[in-house]
């Protein structure tokens, strides 16, 4: 039980953290963004922007320079989040050794996996645009102990996820077919495709991917399919749509400019 | 930096001026005079000449009048009693700065008979309308007047106890000062004491009632100076311009004792203060425990390089209504503000807890609060402690809590 003393920090051009969606106006939510989110930062978060902000904003000349100096020595790069870390003082140093454990332990996976967990990571911060990228550069890796067959279906199937958030349908199901086609016994997939062809008709399903479909029984996925729209129906974000349509003209265009922002601004966030 | 470095006492029945490095001490009646139909002002002699030619219309008791904020009709025009002190100041100051002719003024320290919130306030919209800066201004009272007066003079006159009797028209009181010399810090102490009921000056003006002043004068100081060691009394105050109506109390007195006769303790006091504010380092290095200045002490322990270290929010001397504070902390398994709180003569600390349980519940260290310290007096502190979330991580819920902390 304690209280940290805050020192005074002159922020005025907050450090913008596009993964997270937020802005940062401290140092200590600089530690907490780095500590509780290691697969985000160690690849390239400390860059000009960064140093710019705690020279700058954060009055850390100090640490800014000796962050540019191991930067150029192009040594251990986990080493510039372990200083950041122990010179704002808002981790003790037990955490903090801690934290040095889970950096060692994820440097010492196989690149491929260690590539995949950071993108799954980036997945599930819906940044669906930038870990595209990623996952097809997992494909580029020479078959090995780690990287078979199913680890291949496993980065398509994530590729196929990825284009179907973004609404690209087509590339959505190119990816799942090759999924499919690494591991050919996963009805997983074949589920994804099922549901797929549910949310955009037009797709066009190869006749062997139908044929299996018909092969297989697909009343719990259509209970999910119904589940689902169920869900949507009665989401708040839906009611507001429809409250919104009940209103005069002037309002309604007021309401629904304001939403299509907010959509676009989500969209570009999943870019 | 030039300008003059002034000392004011500001009282209900008079204001005395004085610049540090000049001889001459301004008195005035604390009264102002507008000349009818007229936005003309006046104070002192000219304002009195306008009175007796019946061309002004008067106001006096302005430190009373601005403290209770009364508003008053001049020459049927509604007026703040803390516009009237403006006014009044700021011809006073102008005197002064025609007869050294500068214009610019580095310090000014005025004194008060008592200090509260509700003065300190009116007193700082005084300073903004003089144009004298908060660095530049600053309040003290009569007790630490006192202090430096005695401080200023040859260490012999201070090497006891030093006692200072006031008498003028609010009435009679007896300020009493020590220093304590210690290894690490030397403290001077001042205290006051004022005479259990009136003392009319008038009495003075009948042989009855100057032999009941003077009975009642050396019954009030015999008990305040039995059994110590003085090494100078001072006397000041409109009552003791003569003192050959107190015989038995003069008497009494001079056993023993020096005994200095000094009209002008507090305002050169004060023009002795001003001159301590530019003087770096200090000439009197001391604690100085007086009236206006906290006598405890009020800390926290926070955490610093992973050890809890003490954190002094307010120390022993100083000035109450200058003590403000803002500091933001990140709680740490913690739902509550502890204070520490030692008096000066004692060894044992107060503990004193403010719960933060209103706050939103957050994962640990991610809240952030801002604490806010000030003084109402020198008994009474306030604690203002504000949510601030964690950033766009937690968004904070600006909740408030208000405390007042007795000391």
């Amino acid at each position: 039980m304690s209280l940290l003393l805050c020192r005074l920090e002159p922020v005025r051009h907050p450090f913008e953290v596009p993964e997270l969606g937020i802005r940062l106006y401290s140092s200590q939510e600089l530690c907490y963004v780095i500590y509780e989110n290691p697969l985000l930062v160690m690849e390239d978060f400390v860059d000009e922007r960064l140093l710019q902000f705690i020279r700058e904003d954060l009055d850390m000349d100090f640490l800014a320079g000796k962050l540019e100096n191991w930067k150029k020595s192009g040594e251990n790069p986990d080493n510039i989040l372990l200083l950041i870390l122990a010179e704002c003082s808002y981790y003790m140093s037990g955490e903090i050794n801690r934290y040095r454990q889970t950096l060692i332990q994820l440097r010492k996976k196989h690149p491929a996996e260690f590539g995949k967990i950071r993108a799954d990571y980036l997945f599930e911060k819906r940044q669906y645009g930038k870990v595209i990228p990623l996952y097809e550069k997992l494909l580029e890796y020479p078959k090995d102990n780690i990287v078979n067959d199913l680890f291949y279906s496993r980065v398509w199937s994530c590729l196929g996820a990825c284009h179907a958030r973004m609404f690209q349908a087509e590339k959505a199901y190119r990816a799942y077919e090759k999924a499919y086609f690494y591991d050919n016994r996963n009805e997983k997939i074949l589920e994804q495709i099922y549901y797929l062809k549910a949310m955009f008709p037009s797709v066009a399903i190869a006749p062997r991917i139908q044929s299996m479909l018909k092969l297989i029984r697909r009343e719990s996925w259509n209970t999910s399919i119904e589940r689902a729209r169920k869900k949507g129906e009665e989401s708040v974000a839906v009611k507001e749509l429809d409250k919104l349509f009940f209103k005069d003209e002037e309002k309604r265009l007021e309401g629904a400019a304001k939403l299509v922002q907010q959509w676009k601004q989500e969209y570009r966030a999943m870019m | 930096m030039d300008g003059l470095i002034v000392g004011l006492d500001l009282c209900d029945t008079y204001t005395q001026v004085s610049c540090m490095g000049k001889d001459r001490v301004w008195s005035f009646a604390t009264q102002i005079c507008k000349k009818k139909q007229e936005n003309r002002w006046m104070i002192g002699a000219e304002a009195y000449e306008l009175l007796l030619s019946g061309e002004g219309i008067s106001a006096d008791k302005l430190l009373s009048m601005a403290r209770r904020e009364r508003t008053v009709v001049i020459d049927g025009e509604n007026i703040k009693g803390r516009e009237l002190l403006q006014k009044f100041l700021k011809l006073v100051l102008a005197q002064v700065q025609k007869e050294y002719a500068s214009s610019r003024i580095q310090q000014l320290v005025i004194t008060l008979p008592g200090i509260d919130t509700q003065i300190m306030d009116r007193l700082l919209y005084c300073a903004d309308y003089l144009g004298i800066s908060r660095g530049r201004f600053h309040v003290i009272s009569h007790g630490e007047s006192f202090l430096y007066y005695v401080l200023n003079q040859k260490k012999e006159v201070w090497s006891s106890y030093v006692g200072l009797f006031d008498l003028s028209r609010q009435g009679l009181r007896y300020y009493e000062m020590k220093v304590q010399k210690g290894i690490r810090q030397t403290t001077v102490i001042s205290d006051y004491e004022n005479f259990d009921g009136p003392f009319d000056l008038n009495l003075l003006e009948t042989e009855t009632g100057i032999r009941k002043a003077d009975r009642m004068l050396c019954s009030f100081a015999e008990g305040l100076l039995a059994k110590k060691l003085f090494s100078a009394v001072l006397l000041t105050g409109i009552g003791f311009e003569k003192q050959e109506w107190a015989e038995d109390f003069m008497t009494m007195l001079c056993r023993r004792r020096k005994i200095y006769g000094e009209s002008n303790v507090f305002v050169k006091g004060a023009a002795y203060r001003a001159q301590d504010y530019v003087t770096i380092p200090s000439e009197f290095p001391y604690v100085m425990i007086c009236e206006g200045r906290l006598k405890a002490s009020v800390s926290m322990e926070v955490m610093h390089k992973e050890k809890l270290t003490p954190l002094v929010i307010a120390a022993p001397g100083d000035n109450w209504y200058e003590v403000r504070t803002t500091l933001e902390f990140i709680l740490d398994n913690q739902k509550e503000l502890v204070f520490y709180i030692q008096h000066l003569d004692s060894r044992k600390k107060n503990e004193v807890v403010i719960s933060l349980e209103e706050f939103p519940s957050r994962p640990n260290r991610t809240t952030r609060i801002q604490m806010r310290v000030a003084f109402l007096d020198e008994r009474t502190m306030v604690v203002m402690v504000q949510d601030k979330g964690f950033g766009e991580l937690f968004p904070a819920s600006n909740a408030v809590i208000r405390k007042e902390i007795s000391l």
